[in-house]
């Protein structure tokens, strides 16, 4: 899942004709002052980070000059804000506001569901755990879609009178239309401003949309849920975006064991047998991919780790992919490089049609480990635990 | 007897003039699969290894009476695909194609659903009754040095783990009724508890060996599913990726799916609720066919 910032979240919903509030991003104070007067002097100036809870973090801040949002630009550019270094910020038209709601949808399970409520603004989780019947939540069948009378249901129920009802059926019929297009996870409309001419504005927004794979080049703004990406992991999303053919996904982490292990179940299960063999894993991996350049930068990834000190190359049972077109580039990098296995284990296990050519590439590096035809993952996992053992001790003693 | 196919299933291959589409569907003639037609737009009039190729779902269905569908299809045009497929009165889709999204599975198996049909996938390797037929890229093309025939019903949350399975029950002299791969996406059209009942129901299926992971709720449904109905056949679970809960939640470390939103998603608390309900739980292949005997069923191979 990868959390969009605010200026791509609210750039896609302007362009949909949805109401989003002037703005614009800064990347440095001086472009902070010529914004907010551009937007009429009364702006919000947010730290453009990819998390909520930014009032919170003292990240979102009301000022009435340029002067004032130049000086709040400084005091946030650069921070560390929830764990995201500040490189931008967000300036945004002030809206006045008359009532501020709640709405969401996510797709959690199945169906989707639409959550509203009529105490919006900064402390929805309060709302959540305090006064659950404050929020309404509600099925939506992805045929039907979520038509105008159902979502003015539903905001009738939430306590709201009739006067506003129609309108807010009309937008959120509409944003549930622009979710279901945009591919999203979830869209947090919080708050949504009813102000004091009585029209609606969609003054927060934060979005999460599928991988990397749904979006275009110019989306920006991602970030693995937690922290933000390493240079390694920005490394494999941009390959991921420019090269088709099969996705991966790579997360820094911080053992010595580099693993180009396959599929998402057996990635899963080998992570899981290394920890239980007593190793670490450097890194996780899932990749579909059989195209050499994409492996290639996977590949070189993972050995980039500043502690990888040995490699496990481990897939289940090949039944579609041939595995030389895996392993290739694997044995390409590693000579690249001038990693010699019997220094940097390498174990290889990766069985079906094509082994007999990887076994073939193999045999060009002496030293690797390649296993036994139809060996259980459990011993290449079990070997390459042992031989990085094997090189801390040796190293020990050395 | 095996779950939803068999080898006299009609099957026709949306995508068939691709190259995947012509690859496995060869390698599923060969297994024994009845594919009756092809269905590619603008290239109907065509034949792929004998069989014929029609620029609609309709005058194929028409024509050869077919009940299942296979997909081939690009991500970009699976919608079409599918709502043609759902309209000319398809009962059973096997959608192999990766990417695509929550929103669009979740329509999928809403109008699956709706039109009393049924979604395999998307993301799936496919489905296999042993020895009878194979719908999919499952298997490849020696399937059967991979799935032996046998009485173990196989249903894997991971494609590739699906294989696995197999191998580690023929290594423990097991063999399988039918193995099917339900999508390692977020939302797929059916999900776990769904395949377990099936399995109740076949006859010549004795014991059920599942593929779990963390991140969505198909374990917890199978979980208050057995609570209710009870146990009827023995079920073990492999369950993996028990070290995620050493990393904050939201982080993507596998498929889609792998990915927990909530406690009740983790593989512990999975773990917990199977056990609780007489799922035997085991954390490696070769503890699977160990299972297996520990709890009395017999070492079997062949039909």
């Amino acid at each position: 899942m990868y959390r969009l910032t605010e200026n791509v979240t609210k750039a896609r919903l302007r362009d949909a004709g949805l109401p989003v509030p002037a703005g614009d991003v800064a990347h440095s104070p001086k472009e902070a002052a010529s914004l907010a007067e551009k937007l009429g002097n009364h702006v919000v100036v947010k730290a453009l980070i990819p998390t909520g809870r930014r009032g919170k973090a003292g990240a979102v801040k009301l000022v009435a000059t340029p002067d004032e949002a130049a000086q709040s630009a400084r005091d946030m550019l650069g921070q560390t804000i929830n764990g995201y270094i500040v490189e931008a910020v967000y300036v945004e038209q002030q809206i006045s506001i008359a009532t501020e709601l709640y709405l969401s949808f996510a797709v959690e399970q199945f169906p989707p569901q639409v959550l509203v409520s009529a105490e919006g603004g900064i402390d929805i989780e309060e709302t959540f755990r305090c006064n659950p019947e404050a929020v309404i939540k509600s099925d939506i069948d992805p045929v039907a879609g979520l038509s105008e009378a159902e979502a003015q249901k539903i905001w009738k129920q939430a306590g709201l009178g009739a006067d506003d009802v129609s309108a807010l059926g009309d937008i959120t019929s509409k944003l549930f239309t622009f979710y279901q297009e945009n591919d999203g996870i979830t869209l947090e409309i919080n708050p949504l401003v009813i102000d004091t001419d009585g029209k609606l504005s969609l003054v927060g927004a934060m979005a999460a949309v599928e991988d990397p794979m749904f979006l275009d080049a110019n989306s920006g703004g991602m970030a693995i849920a937690g922290r933000a990406l390493t240079p390694r992991e920005q490394k494999v999303v941009e390959a991921n975006i420019a090269m088709p053919g099969g996705m991966m996904r790579f997360t820094e982490l911080d053992g010595d064991i580099g693993m180009y292990v396959g599929g998402g179940g057996s990635s899963l299960l080998q992570h899981d047998l290394v920890l239980a063999a007593g190793g670490r894993p450097a890194n996780h991996t899932d990749s579909s991919t059989s195209v050499e350049e994409k492996i290639t930068v996977l590949v070189e990834a993972i050995l980039d780790h500043p502690q990888a000190k040995s490699l496990l190359v481990s897939w289940h049972f090949q039944q579609m992919g041939r595995i030389d077109k895996r392993v290739l580039p694997v044995v390409m990098v590693l000579k690249e490089r001038g990693i010699d296995p019997k220094k940097f284990p390498v174990v290889m296990h990766m069985f079906g049609p094509g082994e007999d050519e990887a076994r073939k590439v193999c045999k060009t590096l002496p030293g690797i480990h390649y296993l036994e035809h139809g060996t259980p993952l459990e011993e290449g996992v079990e070997l390459i635990v042992k031989l990085t053992r094997e090189l801390d001790q040796t190293r020990a003693s050395a | 007897m095996s779950i939803l196919v068999d080898q006299n299933t009609k099957v026709i291959v949306q995508g068939l003039t691709g190259h995947q589409g012509r690859l496995h569907s060869e390698f599923s003639m060969k297994y024994g699969t009845n594919i009756v037609a092809g269905v590619t737009p603008g290239r109907g009039g065509e034949d792929v290894c004998g069989v014929p190729v029609y620029n609609t779902v309709h005058e194929a269905v028409k024509n050869h009476d077919a009940t299942a569908s296979v997909f081939y299809v690009p991500a970009k045009a699976v919608k079409a695909a599918f709502e043609e497929a759902i309209d000319a009165g398809i009962k059973l889709i096997v959608g192999t194609s990766e990417g695509i999204s929550r929103q669009k599975a979740a329509y999928f198996r809403a109008l699956a659903t709706q039109n009393n049909a049924r979604l395999i996938g998307f993301n799936t390797t496919g489905i296999l009754s042993a020895g009878k037929c194979k719908l999919g890229g499952i298997g490849g093309e020696d399937s059967d040095y991979i799935y032996v025939p046998g009485r173990i019903g196989v249903c894997s949350r991971s494609g590739g783990m699906g294989a696995e399975l197999a191998l580690a029950l023929k290594r423990g002299s097991y063999g399988v009724s039918t193995v099917v791969c339900m999508g390692g996406d977020w939302i797929v059209g059916t999900p776990m508890v769904e395949y377990v009942k099936l399995f109740e129901e076949d006859p010549d299926t004795d014991a059920i060996v599942l593929f779990c992971e963390p991140g969505t709720d198909n374990e917890s449904e199978l979980a208050d599913y057995l609570a209710q109905a009870g146990l009827k056949k023995p079920i073990v679970a492999l369950m993996a990726g028990s070290f995620q809960e050493n990393y904050p939640k939201g982080v993507s470390f596998g498929h889609a799916a792998a990915m927990i939103a909530k406690d009740s998603q983790t593989i512990s608390a999975k773990k917990e609720m199977l056990s609780a309900q007489g799922v035997e739980t085991v954390t490696s292949l070769i503890a699977i066919p160990k299972k297996l005997k520990a709890i009395g069923i017999e070492p079997h191979q062949g039909l």
